[in-house]
């Protein structure tokens, strides 16, 4: 396939996922948390999309894909450390109460 | 300065100017050395203030102040700019390269620095004085509330400055470390200053953005009136997280360089080899990945989950391993050798010990409970001063009288660096050894009753103080002694020939490094020197077998330079531009025409920059050859962009985990954040999220474009990208101004804040890319791209698509759910 419509192709693919994801978000928010988590989902995908295409990262040396992986893996601790942050928060008592 | 062509040039021009990797290193030693100085009288006059009870020295908003700039000055302005310093300086001759991979950047990195610098200094003469909160920057003491003085905010941004700076050191040695290698010179051949550096960088890759990102949200507070950390839903525990999350890592970036030098110096002075290097090498590696997850042991008493405690007990306990390795390493390479005690050596010595003492102190804080009693004393203050003076300053001066023949050609008083060991050892356990016996007092107070007790020790631990201080005097005294008559230093002074290349070049090096048209390649039979044709023409025995014709093409650098063509080592452009960030920052706090001044000079260094490139008139001297793993599949500007990206998600990340702890702390505080529409025009979202993706398609086609050399598809991918972009910030300034005018400003609530400080960082992405875009559309227009000169293109490519990838999480985050 020719490249210009390689990237038209990804173009239409992010498109489509953009009208999923705002249908998900509008028409579709009666699903509570999973209309949360399908857009979420979406939002994901479409930055796996874009780091592959948009930043060319398909083309890109093995190497360059393990450092990506870790720059995300390195967030993963704070998250779950703010995870278990929120179940018990005397900080919020002590500044609602004050 | 040994170029022809800059001994023409003033003196001055040229130290303002210069971009020569061992010049900027010298800038960055002596500012470094300054900031010192400034710490260091700043410590004496707490230190003053502690040693009797009830003494008035110091006020207490003065003595905080002391405290803040003290700590905040040793741990960003000296620190780790002295390890910058000796990596500025040696690390491009110890892998075998003729300069950094973007001598400019080097030199903006150095700018950036000391316009940081001035910046802080500067923030004592604000009204009401500088930040007073503490190094930590704890919430809420960094707020508006508890500290209102103009200079705490001066002090944020000349630390947002900072870091930028560092950031963009970062980029550039990993780059010249990984894609700059002599031929045959594999990463595990080069000294363990190098490769500790390395690991360091790839802590402050991470480390020093996500530091960026809370910096930001407190500026945006006490200067926008964003409500991060006074509102129950962020406050406190937000800063803490992701200030230690950040300050955990930062401790072994100060560390490591100093530790590095103690290990080299060791294997040096002793004749022997580093024992167990390679297992040297997996500590270090184990004790980066770990820095990663130890940093709640910091936080045990903010009331977190107690198995969020147990976990990081846990961590930091294991943390304590590879350390306990390398300090064995290090002990094991000292037995059988001839050990021969200069100066150097003796300092080598003493980081040692003192790490030793620092690091087994720190073994009892990991214990929670332990760390109930001893947080927050005087305890602490000894054990982190162990480690981070003890093993990490010690080091760097270790590595000051190890490198000083070398930088400087002129050796020093052997006597006199003897004498100042011995009074500097004596000074710093004086000065904070008694400190583990105030384990009961208090490091945040700055006066105590007689009643306490504590009275005797301090006085002992002031007279350390001042001793300690005086050995730096000697210090001083020794290296201009040396500078004003000491002897000449041979090319190897120490008998370290055969450890790294650097002692096998003339003291102080030529202006690339190496004798003139020669590079070094590491063979079999060790370093040799030879031409590039003997190596372009025809395999080399003993070389990797990467290295080959194939491999080794004459290809035009940085856009059509020879590669044996070194252009001048000035620009003007990396001084002026951060002295318009300095002139606009500090403009905001001391009157409009600085400002308006600074925003000219700033807007102008763009301009000059940019030009100067289109007339290439700075040339970079690429190494084609050499090794390059495991990046050897990408260009060095390519690869720079995309060390850029993993940096900025170490920013975004910790954005957007603060975004989810105040958005799930919003359902218990009872905080209605607001639906999907409510506030946000789900329209525009959508319709800024396909101006971007549509952007992203352009700007593939303009890259399309160049690498098949159709020139119209490239121009038209340009401009359209451009002309997206700016829609996309039209249609964003148009959201926020009919926000504002609904009432909805910065500081309306926590969801508003959020909204605005994150769109705002993503908008500002996209200004500085369409800015960068100018340059490529007049460059293309200029007929200044090829397929075989697209890299600038490429790089921005990568740029933009990580622009896109960001917006895909905000808009969801904002508009959708």
């Amino acid at each position: 396939m020719d490249e210009v419509w390689k990237y038209v192709m990804v173009y239409a693919t992010l498109m489509a996922a953009l009208v999923i994801e705002v249908a998900l978000a509008v028409n579709w928010r009666t699903l509570g948390p999973l209309s949360t988590a399908g857009v979420l989902a979406i939002a994901s995908l479409q930055a796996v999309f874009g780091f592959l295409y948009y930043m060319h990262g398909i083309y890109g040396s093995r190497s360059i894909t393990l450092m990506m992986i870790l720059s995300l893996a390195v967030i993963i601790p704070l998250f779950i450390a703010f995870l278990f942050s929120i179940e018990f928060p005397p900080h919020i008592t002590q500044i609602t109460e004050g | 300065m040994e170029g022809k062509e800059q001994t023409r040039v003033n003196p001055l021009i040229v130290w303002l100017f210069t971009t020569n990797h061992k010049n900027v290193g010298i800038l960055y030693l002596v500012t470094s050395l300054y900031f010192l100085v400034v710490a260091g009288i700043l410590a004496l006059t707490f230190r003053i203030q502690l040693t009797v009870p009830e003494n008035n020295f110091l006020t207490a908003s003065a003595y905080n102040q002391a405290v803040t700039a003290h700590g905040l000055f040793m741990l960003l302005w000296v620190v780790t700019p002295l390890a910058s310093a000796f990596a500025n300086y040696v690390i491009p001759i110890q892998i075998g390269a003729k300069d950094m991979a973007f001598p400019r950047l080097n030199a903006l990195s150095y700018w950036l620095y000391l316009a940081s610098g001035i910046m802080a200094l500067s923030s004592f003469f604000a009204p009401g004085g500088t930040a007073d909160w503490g190094w930590t920057t704890y919430a809420p003491l960094n707020t508006l509330q508890y500290s209102p003085q103009a200079g705490g905010s001066l002090m944020g941004l000349a630390i947002i400055i900072l870091l930028s700076s560092s950031i963009v050191a970062t980029i550039n040695f990993m780059v010249t470390i990984f894609r700059l290698r002599a031929p045959g010179m594999k990463l595990m051949l080069l000294p363990l200053f190098s490769i500790f550096w390395l690991v360091t960088i790839f802590l402050m890759l991470w480390a020093f953005p996500a530091f960026l990102a809370p910096l930001i949200l407190l500026v945006a507070d006490r200067v926008l009136g964003t409500v991060f950390f006074t509102s129950p839903e962020g406050g406190a525990l937000l800063w803490d997280h992701l200030l230690w999350f950040f300050g955990h890592p930062e401790v072994y970036i100060l560390l490591l360089p100093g530790l590095a030098i103690t290990g080299d110096i060791l294997a040096v002075f002793s004749g022997r080899k580093l024992y167990a290097k390679k297992v040297i090498v997996g500590a270090l590696i184990v004790a980066a990945i770990l820095s990663y997850i130890v940093w709640v042991h910091h936080m045990f008493m903010t009331g977190i989950h107690p198995g969020l405690r147990e976990a990081f007990n846990i961590t930091t306990e294991l943390i304590s391993i590879p350390f306990g390795v390398i300090t064995i390493s290090y002990i094991l390479t000292l037995v059988g050798g001839k050990i021969r005690f200069t100066t150097p050596m003796l300092f080598a010595i003493g980081a040692l010990a003192l790490f030793i003492i620092g690091g087994a102190s720190g073994v009892f804080n990991s214990s929670v409970a332990l760390n109930f009693g001893m947080r927050g004393t005087f305890w602490v203050v000894g054990h982190f001063h162990y480690t981070i003076v003890g093993g990490g300053i010690t080091g760097l001066i270790a590595g000051l009288y190890y490198w000083w023949p070398k930088m400087t050609g002129r050796m020093f008083n052997e006597k006199l660096g003897k004498l100042h060991f011995i009074i500097y050892m004596i000074g710093f356990n004086l000065l904070y050894f008694p400190m583990h016996a105030l384990y009961d007092m208090p490091r945040r107070i700055y006066v105590y009753e007689a009643a306490t007790g504590w009275g005797p020790i301090n006085m002992l631990i002031t007279m350390g103080g001042f001793l300690f201080g005086a050995s730096f005097i000697l210090f001083f005294w020794i290296l201009l002694d040396s500078l004003r008559r000491g002897p000449v230093a041979s090319d190897d002074p120490w008998n370290a020939k055969n450890y790294s290349i650097e002692w096998n070049v003339p003291s102080p090096p030529p202006e690339f490094n190496f004798p003139e048209g020669k590079v070094p390649v590491i063979t079999a039979q060790g370093l040799e020197f030879r031409s590039i044709n003997e190596i372009v023409g025809g395999p080399v025995s003993g070389i990797s077998a990467r290295i080959g014709p194939s491999k080794a093409p004459n290809i035009p650098a940085n856009g059509g330079t020879p590669m044996e063509h070194h252009g001048p080592h000035l620009s003007p452009w990396p001084f002026v531009l951060s002295m318009g960030v300095a002139m606009t920052l500090l403009g905001l706090f001391f009157g409009p025409g600085l400002l308006i001044l600074g925003l000219a000079v700033f807007i102008g260094s763009l301009v000059g920059w940019g030009w100067e490139d289109l007339k290439e008139r700075f040339h970079v001297a690429i190494e084609a050859l050499g090794e390059k793993w495991p990046f050897d599949k990408v260009e060095n500007h390519t690869f720079a962009m995309w060390v850029f990206v993993f940096g900025e998600i170490g920013l975004f990340g910790p954005l957007f985990m603060a975004y989810f702890f105040v958005r799930a702390n919003a359902s218990l505080t009872g905080f209605a954040w607001p639906l999907p529409g409510q506030i946000h025009d789900i329209t525009l979202g959508a319709l800024n999220t396909i101006l971007l993706f549509t952007s992203g398609l352009t700007m593939s086609l303009a890259l399309i474009g160049a690498k098949r050399g159709e020139e119209d598809l490239l121009r038209a991918g340009l401009v359209a990208t451009f002309i997206l972009g700016a829609v996309f910030l039209a249609v964003k300034g148009f959201e926020w101004s009919e926000l504002f005018a609904e009432g909805i400003t910065f500081g309306s609530d926590i969801s508003a804040s959020l909204y605005y400080v994150l769109t705002g960082i993503h908008g500002a992405h996209v200004l500085a890319g369409l800015i960068a875009l100018i340059y490529l559309i007049i460059k293309a227009y200029k007929g200044g791209f090829s397929p075989h000169r697209h890299v600038g293109v490429e790089a921005f490519a990568i740029y933009w698509g990580m622009v896109d990838a960001v917006w895909m999480f905000l808009f969801p985050l904002f508009y959708l759910i």
